[in-house]
């Protein structure tokens, strides 16, 4: 199961919280699966990796291959406007063809035909949406005073996504297919600065209302 | 400095924040952190991060249609080829927050700024992606944000 464990700094509300221990509910689990999985699709839909640290997403395969073709042919044209003699119109051409060909290979071009709407740009791992609308997430709660626990579990739930954000962290389907895209935290990767402090919101928030009760 | 396109600012002295100059470092970074990922995201709906900062959201007939079929987006968000973006930096430095970008995008950034895209500068058509200018500030939900941030660093 792909899921997110990640610590977050709660420094400033941890005593409030052992005074109000009843805001951590299902209603502040609830908010805090909302807001963050709102703001993860959100970046993710701009090709920001939702873990501190990993900024943009890499380019697609195909892309990246085409790049130097495209940037030749645009310093071939640039020179020529500035009066370069010794290239010719057909140099830039070749180029762009070349371009054309590294693209018309791979992943997203090789899909058009049943996928319309994907684009090279972003990078958003967004070709049904299925995937990133599975992004979800669960609330447990214990409230015994002997076992007393606050769990919000965000991620992937259903095996099909399990799978494809497996493969989005280390490469699929063959390795070095494409760049590594994670998007959930392993190990000591973080949640981007701006979920951490959504969940940081949410709690405060949550302390007010148990507090103005 | 490596080119032009260079800003730097002290959110721990701008914010009169009381961080001791032991957790500086840190407290830079974490805020570096999240100005990258506040910067993006404003980026990418197409607004500017700066306080009054313009951006001229539209586009020419051409180059939107150029842009829907690459990024699927018909407004001006800086994602083209994304080299542009994908060459920001932002991180902690000796004078505080220093943003810049790759020198192969510094003209491309310029263009931006000044809204010149190699004619005159215009301002109605520019799009301040960064701050660049004495005074220029980051929008007041950003600058909320990062004092957050600051506060955890700060001894109680």
């Amino acid at each position: 199961m792909a899921k997110i464990k990640a610590t977050i700094s709660l420094k400033g509300l941890e005593r409030l919280l052992k005074k109000f221990p009843e805001a951590l509910d299902l209603k502040t689990g609830g908010a805090m699966v909302d807001q963050v999985t709102r703001e993860m699709r959100s970046m993710i839909s701009k090709g920001v990796s939702p873990i501190e640290g990993k900024g943009r997403f890499p380019d697609y395969k195909a892309v990246a291959a085409a790049k130097p073709f495209k940037e030749a042919a645009s310093q071939i044209t640039k020179a020529i406007r500035e009066g370069d003699t010794t290239l010719h119109k057909s140099d830039s051409k070749s180029y762009r063809n070349l371009a054309r060909a590294a693209e018309k290979r791979g992943y997203p071009y090789n899909v058009r035909k049943d996928f319309p709407d994907k684009r090279p740009k972003p990078v958003n791992l967004k070709l049904s949406g299925k995937f990133l609308r599975s992004l979800t997430g669960k609330v447990n709660i214990n409230k015994s005073d002997a076992r007393r626990y606050f769990e919000v579990r965000i991620g992937f739930f259903n095996k099909e996504s399990v799978a494809k954000e497996s493969g989005h962290r280390y490469g699929a389907p063959k390795p070095g297919d494409q760049p590594h895209r994670p998007i959930i935290p392993v190990d000591n990767e973080k949640l981007a600065k701006r979920l951490q402090l959504i969940i940081r919101d949410v709690i405060r928030k949550a302390i007010d209302r148990v507090r103005n009760k | 400095m490596a080119n032009d396109i260079y800003f730097t600012f002290d959110p721990i002295e701008e914010l009169g924040s009381d961080v001791p100059k032991k957790s500086r470092e840190q407290a830079l970074d974490e805020v570096a952190e999240y100005l990258k990922e506040a910067m993006l995201d404003r980026i990418g709906r197409g607004l500017s991060p700066v306080s009054g900062g313009h951006w001229k959201r539209s586009l020419s007939k051409e180059y939107k249609k150029l842009k829907q079929e690459i990024s699927g987006v018909d407004f001006a968000n800086l994602e083209l080829s994304g080299d542009l973006l994908d060459s920001l930096v932002v991180r902690a430095g000796g004078n505080g927050i220093e943003i810049t970008v790759g020198d192969d995008q510094a003209g491309k950034a310029e263009g931006h700024l000044l809204g010149s895209y190699g004619r005159e500068p215009n301002e109605a058509k520019s799009r301040e992606f960064m701050p660049w200018q004495d005074g220029h500030k980051f929008k007041r939900d950003i600058l909320f944000q990062i004092k957050q941030i600051l506060a955890d660093f700060e001894e109680e």
